[in-house]
């Protein structure tokens, strides 16, 4: 089995087609809750998707909570940064929104749906909410799943890396996800220059 | 008179009534001896006018009376029996009234015995002995003589005290005891027959109240013998009036009348039946009715309730009937025999009145009847004044009046038929002197004068002669004797017009003197002159004297006499005539005489001539007669005149005849010519026609074809007609289809919309699930986040985030599937679309080959028409043929006829010829030369 060329193929094929069906929500694939292992904060990771057969892996560490936020408690405000949405308010507190599909470099993040699925981050003191498609989960992934990062990864998204992981999809098959640092996110230079 | 009268009364049948003189009996007064029946009315007319008047008058007379009398009697007797009745009921009201309060005054003194403190009070009653008790109750009834008994017992009914008498056992078991103990209240017991005594009598008994305690301690007893109520009562009877009192069940227990003590004990009811009914209802009634077979007059009366007690007896008072009613019989009877005695008076006077009223009209009557029967002597006696006797005289006048008319008729038949016969002698003969002669003789006989004279004028009326005479005996004659009596001119006139001159005695008239002389010569002493008129002139005078002495001629007579010489005059005038006649036979005898002896002359002069012309007669023209002087000269000279010219004619003939034959037989050729071209011509014209026949029958074939070519074209018509109709209905179908897919197509789009609504709910379930999945994820994170021993609410989490995984799948399914509907839905839409263009465009369709199918009928309707033209055009031609055909036929007919006539002159002219030559040689007999 070529472990490498699978996850490439979907990436390259995938990647510049980002159209998607606005029904799928949730990704079809139960991720990593079939394997009924331990699911702990030193090895649990939360699965997001950006667009169609792309997904991330954040750490539990530093995954707050996932919330749905309707478009209309989104402020949008001018003169931001490209990859900020605007101003969202959760529980008093009040967060910026950022698209993870652009900050990543892998084109925009679909706007038109009446709800935005967004994973509150929190970095030592620091919170910051990022809008992803669609929410697939968390996984428990074992020490031996860590991979190198492949060459195919597109060069946008490798100061955010951590590494990638490969998490089986089905009984027989499996993907090669890319685990992102939020500390890399929150020190984005994007961000950076506009705090 | 008075016999005739009698005897035209005997004979008389019943007289019929002569119209309008009595008015008809109305019909609201019929006889009362007649039964009204239907022939009433008619039965009525059949009678005379006595009868019917007298009839009248008695119903006028009694009817009224009779009324009265009837009214009279009803009136009286009503009002008589109301008195009576009334009478009766007060009678008994008044006796039940009377008892009621006596028993009221009883039941006071009951009452008054119980309140006495010898009884009531205890303390006086304890301190009185018995016999002090007893005394006052004897004492008690000796005032009140009523009672026979007065006793008063406790309350076990052992006697207390009691008044003089046998002492009185236990009273316990009395009816009036136990009935004051039970209401506490007086109380009168019906009568009964007591134990003690066996009398009838009636109890009365009251309780005594203890004056302190106010409870009943004793109760007083007081008995009324049924006697004493027998002396109260006894007013009430007598007279023939009874009474009758029964109790409260209607028993009787008191009656007056010795006769009906047996009824005593029995009901009043059965008693009485007629008041039944009454004494039932408790009212007070009065009416007749029976008792033991005897009319009585029943009143009854119940008691009344007065004061406290209420008695409820009963009070019937009998009254014999004859008794009751005996005064109104009496009056009634009066009135009934008044009324009749009345109506008998006025009856009798009526029909005398009537019967003497109607006589006089009666007589006359029978006199008009016997004067019609014709006997003219009857008569009416005259009485008084009044209508009757003026109608009486006028009948009289009138039976004069006819009678002497019937004698002066008999006169005037009698003279009318001498008249006739005296007329038929004179008209028998026609010499005049026997006409006179007669005349005379008769006129005498008639007159029965002594002498009559017919005196005739000479012409110049100076004088005249006796012609005819007829004389009485020993009278002197005046036959043939001249008279010199010159008549003045005014006389001849007076004559002239008929006048009749009388003279009634010679010595009392003055007369002129010769005249006077004549009639003294002749005796005369009367006479009578009358003008004999001869074709209306005078001849004559007609004379009758009497010579015995004078006599007054009367008017009918001088008429007679008148028209006996008249007469004469008349028979004069046909003797006249016959003379004349008979003058104007002998004329003409002459006249035929000379006639015949010049018709015997001119016979012989033609025989002359017929000699000298004789050989003319065999066509000698030369031939002339002798002219002589005379007639037969001058036709002699005419006869050769006529014989010169008919030679010249003979000669004529001659020669014409001989051109004629000649020329006939140059014309001959020709005319033969002319008939065989008529024939050509005939023949030719035949073939034409059957020419002209064959080229009809083909029209008539045109005719036929045309006529199947119509049938043909309106068959077609017909075809398209049904077409067109089947077409309409297509397209109501199609329309109808096409509906019926707007419906559908409504529905499915209906449909899809509900599948919208269902992908609605879908995404709201999608959502749910996702916030589901969300929450799922976060309560796995704070599980994570909370170590070792969260473990198993992340294991909860964990399958609420699958639960909600399996939500979004199936909810995935479910917009597949409608989204797999609203595509087939629209799929469906789509396909009813076209399916409702199509059926519009077959509906067009439709529409567009049934206007294709009113083409076709129009096109065979014209078809038709031209056809029908075509064939009216052959039967045109067909018509023009026949008439062509007639024409040629007649062609042919001319022809054959210019052949015959053709022919016909040919053989004329031949028989011309010959009548030529015949003339030649007939004129050829004819000497000219």
């Amino acid at each position: 089995m070529n472990v490498v060329d699978s996850p490439v193929e979907t990436w390259v094929g995938e990647s510049q087609s980002p159209t998607a069906s606005s029904s799928a929500l949730i990704s079809q694939k139960p991720a990593g809750l079939a394997p009924k292992s331990l699911l702990t904060l030193g090895t649990g990771y939360l699965r997001v998707s950006l667009f169609d057969a792309v997904s991330v892996l954040l750490p539990l560490t530093q995954v707050q909570e996932v919330i749905a936020l309707p478009s209309h408690r989104l402020s949008a405000l001018p003169n931001l940064p490209a990859p900020v949405l605007g101003l969202m308010n959760r529980r008093s507190q009040v967060l910026w929104l950022v698209d993870l599909v652009y900050l990543l470099g892998m084109g925009r993040l679909e706007l038109e749906a009446l709800t935005h699925h967004v994973v509150v981050l929190k970095v030592g003191t620091v919170t910051l909410g990022v809008a992803v498609k669609a929410i697939e989960g968390m996984v428990s992934i074992a020490q031996d799943a860590f991979v190198p990062v492949p060459p195919q990864v597109p060069p946008s998204a490798l100061p955010y890396l951590k590494s990638c992981a490969r998490v089986a999809s089905s009984e027989t098959s499996s993907a090669l996800l890319m685990v992102l640092n939020p500390d890399a996110l929150i020190q984005s230079p994007i961000l950076q220059i506009q705090n | 008179m008075v016999d005739q009268l009698d005897r035209t009364r005997s004979q008389s049948t019943p007289l019929s009534e002569p119209p309008g003189l009595s008015p008809r009996p109305k019909p609201a007064f019929p006889p009362p001896q007649k039964k009204p029946s239907k022939s009433w009315l008619s039965g009525l007319g059949a009678l005379g006018l006595e009868k019917k008047a007298t009839l009248l008058a008695i119903a006028l007379g009694t009817l009224p009376v009779l009324g009265i009398g009837g009214l009279a009697y009803v009136v009286a007797d009503r009002t008589i029996s109301d008195q009576i009745t009334k009478a009766e009921q007060s009678r008994s009201v008044g006796l039940s009234d009377k008892l009621n309060r006596y028993m009221d005054d009883r039941f006071s003194d009951a009452q008054y015995i119980a309140k006495q403190p010898t009884f009531a009070n205890s303390r006086i009653r304890s301190t009185l002995t018995r016999e002090n008790k007893d005394n006052d109750l004897t004492a008690f009834i000796q005032s009140k003589t009523m009672y026979d008994s007065v006793a008063v017992f406790d309350l076990e009914g052992n006697v207390i005290s009691q008044s003089a008498g046998p002492a009185l056992d236990n009273h316990r078991d009395r009816d009036y005891f136990k009935q004051v103990l039970s209401s506490q209240s007086p109380f009168i017991s019906s009568p009964t027959t007591a134990k003690a005594s066996g009398d009838r009598a009636v109890h009365i008994a009251a309780p005594i109240f203890d004056s302190d305690q106010k409870n009943i301690i004793a109760v007083v007893r007081l008995r009324l013998p049924l006697a004493k109520i027998d002396d109260v009562a006894r007013n009430f009877s007598g007279n023939g009036e009874h009474y009758h009192i029964a109790d409260r069940n209607g028993t009787l227990f008191l009656a007056s009348d010795v006769n009906e003590k047996d009824d005593i004990d029995r009901n009043i009811s059965d008693i009485f039946p007629a008041l039944k009914q009454s004494i039932t209802d408790r009212k007070n009634n009065t009416l007749p009715g029976l008792d033991d077979g005897k009319l009585y007059m029943l009143s009854y009366a119940a008691f009344p309730q007065l004061g406290d007690i209420n008695l409820l007896w009963n009070t019937v008072i009998t009254l014999d009937d004859t008794v009751a009613f005996g005064a109104q019989r009496s009056l009634l009877t009066t009135i009934l025999l008044g009324t009749l005695g009345s109506a008998l008076g006025t009856g009798f006077l009526a029909a005398w009145l009537a019967k003497r009223g109607t006589r006089p009209i009666l007589d006359a009557t029978r006199a008009v009847k016997a004067l019609g029967e014709g006997k003219l002597q009857t008569r009416l006696e005259v009485e008084g004044q009044d209508e009757l006797a003026l109608l009486s005289g006028n009948i009289n006048q009138m039976a004069g009046q006819l009678e002497t008319l019937v004698k002066i008729q008999t006169l005037s038949t009698d003279r009318s038929n001498s008249m006739a016969r005296i007329v038929g002698n004179l008209r028998r003969n026609l010499d005049p002197d026997v006409i006179l002669q007669n005349g005379v003789e008769e006129v005498r006989d008639f007159l029965k004068c002594d002498r009559v004279v017919m005196y005739r004028f000479n012409p110049d009326f100076k004088s005249g002669y006796v012609t005819a005479e007829s004389l009485g005996a020993n009278w002197v004659s005046a036959k043939g004797e001249l008279i010199e009596d010159p008549l003045t001119p005014d006389a001849v006139d007076r004559y002239k017009n008929g006048r009749v001159w009388t003279l009634t005695d010679i010595s009392k008239q003055q007369l002129t003197d010769c005249h006077c002389k004549i009639l003294q010569k002749l005796q005369v002493q009367a006479n009578i002159v009358a003008p004999i008129r001869r074709d209306g002139e005078l001849i004559g005078l007609l004379c009758a004297h009497q010579c015995s002495g004078p006599r007054e001629w009367d008017e009918e007579e001088i008429d007679l006499f008148r028209q006996l010489s008249v007469q004469i005059g008349y028979a004069l005038d046909q003797s006249h005539l016959f003379e004349q006649t008979e003058a104007a036979r002998g004329a003409a005898q002459k006249l035929s005489e000379e006639q015949r002896s010049q018709k015997e002359e001119l016979q012989m002069q033609l025989l002359d001539l017929l000699s000298d012309v004789e050989s003319a007669s065999d066509g000698n023209l030369t031939v002339r007669a002798d002219v002589s002087a005379g007639e037969i000269g001058i036709v002699a000279d005419f006869f050769n005149a006529i014989i010169e010219n008919l030679r010249t004619v003979v000669t004529q003939v001659k020669s014409s005849a001989a051109q004629v034959n000649s020329s006939i037989g140059k014309n001959e050729a020709a005319i033969g010519q002319l008939a065989s071209d008529a024939m050509e011509q005939a023949n030719e014209t035949t073939r034409t026609l059957d020419s002209l026949e064959a080229m009809t029958q083909s029209i008539l074939n045109v005719a036929s074809n045309a006529q199947a070519a119509a049938a043909v074209t309106r068959n077609a018509a017909d075809q398209a007609q049904q077409g067109g109709e089947a077409m309409d209905a297509t397209v109501v179908n199609i329309t109808a289809l096409r509906d019926t897919i707007g419906e559908t197509a409504k529905k499915v789009k209906r449909l899809g919309e509900a599948s919208q609504e269902i992908s609605k709910v879908v995404s709201l379930i999608n959502q749910i699930a996702m916030q589901t999945n969300l929450l799922a994820i976060n309560a796995g994170i704070e599980a994570a986040r909370a170590g070792e021993e969260a473990q198993g609410f992340a294991v909860v989490a964990e399958e609420v985030a699958e639960l909600a995984t399996r939500s979004a799948a199936a909810t995935r399914e479910i917009e597949q599937i409608v989204s797999n509907i609203q595509q087939e839905t629209s799929e469906v839409v789509n396909a009813m679309e076209q399916g409702t263009t199509q059926v519009v465009k077959s509906s067009q369709m439709a529409s567009e080959a049934k206007s294709s199918l009113r083409q076709v009928v129009d096109g065979s309707r014209q078809v038709d028409e031209l056809v029908q033209a075509i064939s009216n055009a052959t039967v045109s031609q067909v018509d023009t043929s026949a008439q062509i055909s007639q024409l040629m036929k007649a062609i042919a007919l001319i022809s054959t006829r210019t052949s015959e006539s053709s022919k016909q002159i040919s053989t004329t002219l031949r028989e011309t010829v010959s009548v030529a030559q015949d003339l030649q040689a007939s004129v050829g007999t004819f000497t000219v030369n």
